[in-house]
Formats: C-alpha cells, structure tokens, sequence
C-alpha cells in the first residue's frame, strides 16, 4: 500500500519505497536474528559464564543449596540431598557448553527446562505469599536482590525465551559447534 | 526438525545429564560439606533429645534457640516462653501449614527447642513433620514442658 506523508516543507511523496524499504530492514533483523548473530552469540556466552559462576558458588557449598530447596517446600525431603549434588553440575555444564558453544541445541534443551521448573517452583511461592533468597544466581553477593516474587518468574520466562531462540538459530558465532559445521564434521557425533 | 537430529539431540542431552549427575556424587565423596547418604532404617533413628528446664533457659538467654510452643493457639496466648513462636500440633492440616509458612524461622541457624505442657506428645509430633519436610539436625525437646520452666521462674511473655 502506498501512503502519501508530507515533507519539511509541505510537499508530498510517494513513500511507498521507503515504507518498503523499513519493512525489509526488520524482516533482515528478525531472520539475522533466528539465523544467528553476533548479538546472540555474546549473550548465550554472558548467559553461559552467569550458569558457571552460579553453579560453582553452589558446588561450593551444597548443604547451603540443599536448604534453598527446602525452604521451596515442593520437592520430598528425601530428594532435596540428590538436587542439591547434582543440580549445580547440570548448571555448570549447561554454562561451560554455552561459553564454548558446544552441543548448543542439547544444552538450550536443558536450559529450557530448568526455567520452567525454577518458574513454576517460584511461582508456587509467590501465591502462597512467601519471600526468601530464591538461591538463582547467587546475585546477592553483589548486593542485587534475589528474593522470590513475580519479577523472578518474569526474569526466568525471558530466559526461557531467549534458550527458545538458541535452539532454532541456524548460526552460532565464537562457537566449537560453528567450527565442527566448518570443517564438515557436524554429522560426527 | 529432523526426527534424526532430535535423537542427537536427546542423547546428548541425556549424556550431559548422566556427566553431571557422575561428577556430582563424585565430589560429593569427598566433600567437606557434602551430603551423607544414609541407610533407611538409620535415618529413622530418634533424633530428638530431651533436654531439662535449666539447659534449654542456657540456650533462651544466649539466644542459641528458637523456642517452639507446640500447644493450641489459646493457651500460647495467655502465657508462653518469652520469644517463642506458636505451631500447633492440631489440627494437622493447619499445622503443616504453619510449619510450611514459619521454614525460615524454624530452619534458621539456631537450635530448635520445642515443648508443650508437662508429659504431653505434641512436641514430638512437631519434630516428626519437620523432619519429614528436611529438617536435619537434633531437635530439643522441653523435658518438663511449660509446667518446668515456670517452676524454675524463667521469663514468660
């Protein structure tokens, strides 16, 4: 469609092109943007090193971690020692392999579901109105306020978008995965 | 996607998965604050202890403790040790909620001491539920109850 806009000084023109042109702009964004940009890679290995650093604080002092999860009150007690052992691996693997770029698709698979569970787990908190350290990212060591409330499920569902969009991008930069494709190796697994 | 592709997928996910798990329980072998995994029928064992008026007001006046009353809301309004908070044993349902809402009270740092009135049970059920939602350390109980620290003369609220 073309509309007609006015210019600085009064005259008309035909924007047809220029709207065009606006429309392609975006549609370029948005297909760099699923097939893999430079933007993406950076935050997928900023996500990856705020995984490891938040994984290794919880290796460090599991026992800590494992009262995190009982104050969550949803898991059987009797489960809490296996979590609060395996789960900061998980988390740290998850983050070395995104800092790398290695088996991107696996490790946004995993990533995906640990922001539905850490959702639903703060969520469930939320309504029943209760407020403590919800042990993410170990971000209250900076001062930055990690408390359970609505904002977290919000912060864990963008996460979750963002590992949605990881799992469909075609091209990952600074990645081992991008450096297998090149060298034709990506059906060796 | 390829259904041969999402099988890659699916393996390597379940491999990252069995790599973390393995190294997890691996470090927690010699971890110095790591878990210890015990047999069931150890676990079970009584982890409560009785202790009398004189060494839990030791605690009180340090504030080692958080004192539990495990007695019905009304009686724990006209007189109960000074600082303790109110879970009451019955009905359970209420009582499961309390504990649920009080976790960061009850699963503080501090020692817990729990009691209710001289020689009654309730005390005890307490400590089973919250052992049955993760608590893991020794849990004291009032020997005498309420009726022995107000014989001794120590502080009510």
């Amino acid at each position: 469609m073309i509309k007609d806009i006015l210019q600085s000084d009064g005259s008309e023109i035909k924007s047809g092109k220029y709207e065009k042109d606006s429309m392609e702009s975006v549609k370029s964004i948005i297909s760099n943007i699923i097939h893999g940009s430079r933007v993406v890679s950076a935050m997928r290995i900023v996500t990856g090193m705020l995984f490891v650093y938040s994984g290794i604080m919880k290796i460090i002092d599991p026992a800590a971690f494992g009262k995190v999860i009982v104050m969550y009150d949803i898991v059987p007690a009797v489960m809490v020692p296996y979590i609060a052992i395996v789960l900061p691996f998980v988390e740290t693997l998850a983050g070395l392999f995104l800092m790398t770029g290695f088996r991107i698709k696996a490790v946004a698979l995993i990533a995906m579901t640990m922001m539905v569970a850490f959702s639903i787990a703060i969520a469930v908190n939320v309504v029943r109105g209760r407020s403590f350290d919800c042990g993410c990212f170990e971000l209250g060591r900076f001062g930055i306020s990690e408390d359970v409330s609505i904002y977290l499920v919000l912060r864990d569902g963008v996460l979750f978008l963002f590992f949605l969009l990881l799992f469909h991008v075609k091209r990952n930069y600074y990645s081992l995965d991008n450096v297998r494709e090149k060298n034709g190796l990506y059906n060796i697994s | 996607m390829e259904k041969r592709e999402m099988r890659v997928i699916f393996r390597q996910v379940v491999s990252i998965l069995i790599c973390a798990a393995v190294a997890g329980f691996a470090i927690n072998l010699v971890h110095p604050k790591g878990y210890d995994f015990v047999s069931r029928e150890n676990n079970k064992m009584e982890k409560t202890i009785s202790i009398t008026a004189g060494e839990a007001y030791i605690k009180h006046i340090h504030g080692a403790a958080v004192f539990v009353d495990t007695r019905d809301d009304d009686v724990y309004q006209e007189s109960h040790i000074k600082g303790a908070v109110n879970v009451p044993s019955f009905p359970e349902p209420l009582s499961i909620e309390k504990i649920g809402a009080m976790k960061q009270t009850l699963f503080s740092d501090k020692e817990l001491v729990l009691y209710c009135d001289t020689g009654c049970d309730s005390a005890k059920e307490i400590a089973v539920r919250l052992y049955a939602r993760g608590y893991v350390r020794h849990i004291y109980i009032l020997k005498d109850g309420m009726g022995g620290w107000n014989d001794k003369g120590y502080p009510t609220e």
